[in-house]
């Protein structure tokens, strides 16, 4: 009797699930610009699709209604002076990953481009809690192939996230790389773009149980950032922004993976924190990021907004060029109660 | 702020390459058994070879038309007579622009090349636009004046592109004049994200070698100074990307370089993330 309820149950929460998953996957087959091939967008569907029904059917009181970023009596964000307030735990405490749920992401080219010339890379491993986001250089050849790469590697591994993590991931994505521009008869350019090779920075977040509970763990090179956000009584606080914490901390010459030279042995940035109810954490390619630490405000509105409103306030910023134009990825994950 | 906008296909910009043909060129350079006339052209096709892999993005595409590219010859016929005008050839031949897209796919030719590496004997194809020729004076006013010609036309149809870039290639030694007017008024032109920036490299055959100094050499000859006061400084953009690639670089340095492998030049250009490096 117990069991036939359930499944009752199961089947009367799945129907709305599963509309809304087809819906998410409608809407994001619009907004998601490019996230490296149907698979992904369809896992990333899913897990919208779960996220927002149970956020629509079962907790409606999570995310507050989106706030346009001018509304005038939107929370305060509290940011600790100099960000020096660390959460309880060491940085970089091991985290084993754990399935996780209520993903949600863009990714839009630069505006003006197509979105085939969007070289940053974003992929997550639901199952192990990871997230990979990279941001390949404009001014490396088949950079876009290097990041994919980079990222595809990274969510599937299930390593510990240590520096030797890097060179793990680096060894088979320089080989996938290299396959992927093997041809015949090439001219002088791409030749010499070869010798040279793709260069992108690479974020990793693992999602899951710690020695004190529920944690993060991140591992970076180079400037994509991860925020970890946390609603206090006055509002929604920065706990970290990792591995950059001010906007006048980005430039154009951040450490680099390199498709064709071994892994950096300075620049492997690690860091933790403990994870409680309500908290959310951002994962965002530099444009985004630096925009994000620019202003208070935005990382509010990043927080609570619905993910395509973000990506429209993203696209206008970088007309108005209040953003850098460039390639900008979103990553937003809710930890449930 | 200024030297700010990021170059794209939709924001293009421009650079004009002015290169001393004048007989004075011919003269062996400092340290190298070369002629002038051969290293200057070996800095020309230098870089032009670094400005296409700054807009080469994959192999499923040709290098893009980030920067449109002016190469202007200057010296005086048997009469003394300025010639001045476009210098590329073949299909590139008397156009006063041409893409970065176009001289990637229209070098004069490919010249096999060997490279000792620790990893054996490499071979590669180098790519050449220009051949050394050196003949009659040194017209670098009336070069300036071209060049003024072609950056006042840029702004006008650009006005809000990164601003113009001028390189000078010479050892400096005007036959028509202070060329220090003419350059003032070619730095004067602007579009709305700044000057437009004229960079010297004297080839003079004495003087001590330097590159992006901030101030001048008392080694240098009076006319190694003129082009180092002729020169812009380095923009902050440009200043930070020539220290992440280890150029010993501060406030006040300029694009100027004396006796120098002046390639570096174009990849402190903005065209993204810049992964800074300079090979071969």
């Amino acid at each position: 009797m117990t069991a036939e309820l359930d499944v009752r149950r199961l089947l009367i929460d799945a129907i709305p699930a599963a509309l809304v998953v087809a819906l998410a996957a409608v809407v994001m087959s619009s907004q998601i610009e490019e996230l490296g091939g149907k698979l992904v967008v369809l896992v990333i569907a899913g897990l919208v699709g779960i996220g927002l029904s149970s956020l629509l059917l079962r907790r409606p009181s999570v995310i507050p209604v989106s706030v346009s970023p001018t509304v005038a009596d939107q929370p305060t964000l509290v940011v600790p002076p100099g960000n020096a307030w660390r959460p309880p735990t060491q940085a970089g405490a091991p985290v084993e990953g754990s399935p996780v749920k209520g993903l949600e992401s863009f990714s839009l080219a630069k505006e003006g481009a197509e979105t085939e010339e969007n070289e940053d890379s974003f992929a997550a491993n639901a199952h192990t809690g990871t997230i990979a986001v990279s941001d390949g250089a404009s001014s490396s050849f088949g950079s876009r192939v290097w990041s994919r790469a980079l990222v595809d590697v990274a969510a599937a591994s299930t390593l510990p996230l240590a520096p030797s993590f890097v060179g793990e991931v680096m060894t088979p994505s320089a080989q996938a790389w290299k396959q992927h521009h093997e041809a015949g008869d090439l001219p002088w350019w791409a030749v010499e773009g070869l010798r040279r090779g793709g260069f992108a920075t690479l974020l990793v977040v693992r999602i899951g149980r710690g020695r004190e509970g529920r944690a993060w763990q991140s591992l970076a090179v180079g400037d994509s950032c991860l925020f970890h956000m946390r609603k206090t009584k006055s509002g929604w606080g920065l706990v970290r922004a990792f591995p950059l914490d001010s906007a006048e901390a980005f430039g154009s010459h951040p450490v680099l993976l390199s498709s064709v030279s071994p892994p950096p042995v300075e620049g492997i940035e690690l860091a933790g924190g403990l994870l409680v109810a309500g908290d959310i954490l951002i994962a965002a390619t530099d444009a985004v990021s630096e925009w994000l630490l620019g202003d208070p405000q935005r990382l509010t509105f990043a927080v609570q907004a619905p993910i395509g409103d973000i990506a429209d306030v993203v696209s206008a910023a970088r007309r108005s060029r209040e953003m850098v134009n460039d390639d900008a990825t979103f990553v937003r994950y809710v930890e449930r109660r | 702020m200024t030297y700010e906008r990021r170059v794209d296909r939709h924001n293009p910009s421009c650079l004009v390459f002015l290169v001393d043909q004048s007989a004075s060129m011919s003269d062996g350079m400092t340290g190298a058994n070369v002629s002038r006339a051969v290293a200057v052209a070996d800095q020309l096709n230098g870089l032009i070879y670094e400005l296409i892999q700054r807009c080469t993005k994959s192999l499923s595409e040709p290098p893009r038309p980030y920067f449109a590219v002016s190469v202007i010859g200057y010296r005086t016929d048997p009469q003394g007579k300025p010639v001045i005008g476009p210098m590329l050839k073949g299909a590139l031949a008397d156009r006063p622009w041409v893409w970065t897209s176009d001289l990637a796919q229209h070098p004069l030719r490919l010249e096999n090349r060997q490279q000792e590496t620790p990893a054996g004997v490499q071979h590669y194809s180098l790519p050449v636009w220009l051949d050394p020729l050196a003949a009659g004076g040194t017209p670098l006013c009336g070069a300036m004046d071209y060049a003024g010609r072609l950056v006042r036309s840029w702004v006008d149809q650009y006005p809000d592109s990164f601003p113009p870039i001028v390189v000078n290639l010479s050892d400096g030694e005007s036959t028509d004049g202070d060329p220090s007017e003419w350059a003032s008024r070619v730095r004067g032109l602007a579009t709305s994200d700044g000057s437009t920036l004229l960079f010297n490299l004297d080839m003079s055959s004495n003087g001590q070698p330097a590159l992006f100094p901030n101030v001048a050499n008392s080694s240098w000859s009076k006319y190694g100074h003129t082009m180092f006061a002729m020169s812009s400084e380095l923009p902050s953009v440009m200043l930070t990307a020539a220290a992440a690639q280890g150029f010993p670089v501060g406030p006040g340095s300029r694009g100027f370089g004396m006796n120098a492998d002046f390639r570096s030049v174009v990849t402190f250009l903005n065209v993204g993330t810049s992964v800074g490096h300079l090979l071969r």
